[in-house]
């Protein structure tokens, strides 16, 4: 696996920015010039557009006639919905089958549904944004039928999921999704930016995400971090005009970026910026660091108010999760593939996204998995 | 002479006495309305619980459907209207009405959504949130398109003020009324013709609407601005008067942002044309998704009620049947007695 990602020109250059980024917060704060340097070489990697597969190139072949059950946590989230599509098209080519559930986050109905889903007997369990620990009483039954599971977004590192029964959790390095959005914005600002943080303090990851992203404006010392924002990721729709509003007023032009953990903060702050008079194309530039709605990729085409995204894979995600599923029926242990981050911005749009404004890295990773399990050489 | 001593069932009741005939007779026929009552009560509770389930449950799922159907298409009406406001007050007082219903689209596809079963839960979440982030960027963009057509309204009011003003300033400098060169009056004309022409482009441009159409205006105004200044000046070295050039000069530049606007104004308009596609054709894949679900769910119920019916009739068959045998049975019971 390590060697794949070597032999790669893409994963030799990530893994270049990465050592970099870490000399760089071990030495300390830079100087402007060496602090912009990085920046725009990790902007400039991770905007091009996704066309090599770094990712395993062999693996057990289909594992005939399974079963599997996506358990949504709620299917309103753009971000599981699209992952459970990536799971639809992943069982069309290898010939199982599938059936989704939604909890739709009510708990009333969690009970319910891990219920219906084990009385079908499926060979898998797949779940779908809900937490692993809080779902841990759910899925022991499982466990110990002996039917594995996996999850998405589960938890907020990849890898299994100590003391619960998920074997394998998909999920980007959310650290790293984080540094990217930051990097880019300082990248784009050159200099003398002021940065307000939108995040959600109730979520751990969350708080790890806009913490890295301020230790990386902070070691800039051209660039100003306003302001750190807690906005509840279920409040945006009531909460953020109004701080939209206050920061407008609070800050004027000197805030001319965001950085949010999450595309939600901008699909309710847009009709604030633009009762007030500010043009889709001017400042405050808005980028992302969250699962990459296809509201935000609408804004980033249109360049309306959003300047980039840093989505997850979701639909390779899908299949990924169809993969790992595979290798577990197999008795493999699982991949250990963690796709590197991607910056999506007006330039690279169109090679990055679907006509369903998701995003879909280009890299042949549909090809390669229908070779892995069909036993052919990719 | 023996006499067998007769049979007895239950208090000395003798087996062939008309008193244990009766009783026997009775009993039967106890037993068989018992019997068929229990047996009509349990197919009659399938029919009520049937209709309960048809009540409780199939007919509020079709009807979400049916309901999932109609603010889908309320939507693509509301969103529609939106580009047709004239002022923000109104735009907004649309985009309330689209809120709550898109607010209720979401209500209802979580609701059919959790559901399960019978319904393409993928298909219908994901045309449901396409929809409430095409009727976002709609009203975004319809509202900054307000915004862009009241600057450049405010831009040509501007300037055909200036220039207005322009031509009234040189009509009091009129060379009849007194003593003036030919070049004077040459480069007089040749101010008002082109600052009328000027005025030209300008009505012009708020009624063109292709992209072409503004760059050749733009050339052409280009063009008019250059000789205007050249003659501005030439007035002024004539006459020793500088401020025509400053005012000549505001409203050539208010003249010149109208242009970058315009276009702006292009983009926005063919982008909100392209959303509004997009939203009709994701209203109607929603429509489909929950016309096939409403179908699918009374598709279920036609065939567990087409069950019902089925063990119904064979109820009946059972109940006639079990009624002529013991009509049978009891007038042979008189007959025996």
């Amino acid at each position: 696996m390590l060697r794949q990602i070597v032999m790669n020109r893409q994963g030799r250059l990530t893994i270049a920015v990465l050592v970099m980024e870490f000399l760089f917060f071990s030495v300390g704060g830079q100087a402007k010039e060496e602090c912009l340097q990085l920046a725009r070489k990790v902007s400039s990697q991770l905007t091009k557009p996704v066309i090599e597969w770094n990712g395993p190139l062999d693996g057990p072949a289909a594992q005939a006639g399974k079963t599997v059950v996506y358990i949504a946590e709620d299917l309103r989230n753009g971000g599981i919905l699209a992952v459970g599509e990536g799971i639809r098209q992943a069982v069309r080519v290898i010939g199982w089958q599938v059936h989704f559930f939604d909890i739709g986050t009510k708990d009333e109905k969690r009970a319910e549904v891990f219920a219906k889903a084990l009385a079908m007997k499926p060979d898998g369990i797949i779940l779908g944004g809900g937490d692993a620990i809080s779902n841990k009483d759910f899925l022991v039954p499982f466990q110990e039928r002996g039917i594995p599971v996996v999850s998405w977004h589960a938890a907020p590192f990849p890898g299994p999921v100590a003391g619960t029964p998920v074997a394998v959790n998909i999920t980007s390095n959310s650290l790293e999704v984080a540094r990217a959005a930051a990097h880019y914005v300082l990248a784009e600002a050159k200099d003398k930016a002021g940065i307000v943080i939108f995040t959600d303090s109730r979520f751990a990851i969350a708080r790890k995400k806009s913490d890295a992203m301020a230790e990386i404006i902070r070691a800039c010392k051209e660039c100003t971090l306003l302001s750190v924002e807690d906005v509840s990721l279920a409040e945006t729709s009531s909460r953020m005009p109004q701080v939209t509003r206050e920061l407008l007023e609070r800050f004027g032009t000197r805030w001319t970026h965001s950085l949010g953990i999450n595309d939600l903060y901008f699909d309710h702050s847009v009709a604030t910026l633009i009762m007030m008079g500010h043009l889709p194309t001017g400042p405050p530039f808005n980028i992302s660091a969250g699962d990459g709605s296809s509201s935000a990729f609408l804004r980033i085409s249109n360049n309306s108010y959003q300047k980039a995204t840093v989505p997850e894979p979701l639909l390779f995600h899908g299949w990924q999760l169809i993969d790992e599923l595979n290798r577990l029926f197999a008795g493999e242990g699982p991949s250990g593939y963690v796709i590197p981050p991607h910056i999506v911005t007006v330039d690279n749009i169109e090679q990055s996204i679907t006509k369903e404004y998701l995003y879909d890295p280009n890299n042949g990773y549909r090809d390669i998995y229908r070779c892995i399990w069909k036993n052919r050489k990719p | 002479m023996h006499l067998e001593e007769p049979e007895t069932i239950g208090r000395g009741m003798q087996l062939y006495s008309i008193k244990a005939k009766l009783f026997l007779t009775f009993l039967l026929a106890v037993l068989v309305i018992i019997v068929g009552g229990m047996v009509s009560i349990f197919f009659f509770s399938q029919v009520l619980t049937s209709t309960e389930g048809f009540v409780n449950t199939t007919l509020p799922k079709i009807s979400r459907a049916n309901e999932l159907d109609i603010t889908a298409r309320d939507i693509r009406v509301g969103t529609q209207k939106l580009i047709h406001a004239d002022s923000r007050d109104e735009l907004y007082s649309s985009f309330t009405q689209v809120d709550e219903l898109l607010d209720r689209l979401e209500m209802l596809t979580a609701k059919v959504s959790q559901e399960g079963g019978e319904a393409n839960i993928l298909v219908l979440n994901r045309t449901s949130q396409t929809i409430r982030s095409q009727s976002l960027l709609v009203f975004q963009m319809a509202t900054h398109l307000i915004s862009l057509q009241q600057e450049i309204k405010n831009l040509a009011n501007e300037t055909r003020g200036v220039l207005t003003s322009l031509s009234l300033g040189l009509l009091e400098m009129d060379p009849e009324r007194g003593a003036i060169s030919k070049d004077y009056y040459l480069t007089y004309n040749g101010l008002q013709r082109q600052a009328m022409d000027v005025l030209s482009l300008l009505d012009e441009c708020s009624e063109i609407d292709t992209r072409e159409e503004i760059e050749e205006l733009a050339r052409l105004f280009a063009e008019k601005a250059e000789q205007l200044r050249f003659l501005s000046l030439q007035l002024g070295e004539l006459t020793g008067r500088t401020m025509s050039n400053q005012v000549l000069e505001s409203g050539l530049e208010r003249m010149e942002k109208t242009f970058p606007l315009r276009r702006q104004q292009l983009m926005l308009e063919k982008t909100i044309n392209n959303s509004l596609r997009g939203l009709e054709l994701s209203s109607r894949e929603l429509s489909q998704v929950s016309s096939d679900h409403a179908r699918r769910i009374f598709a279920i119920f036609q065939n567990n009620a087409g069950k019902v019916i089925e063990n119904e009739k064979k109820t009946v068959s059972l109940i006639v049947t079990a009624m002529i045998a013991s009509s049978g049975g009891l007038f042979f019971s008189f007959g025996w007695l």
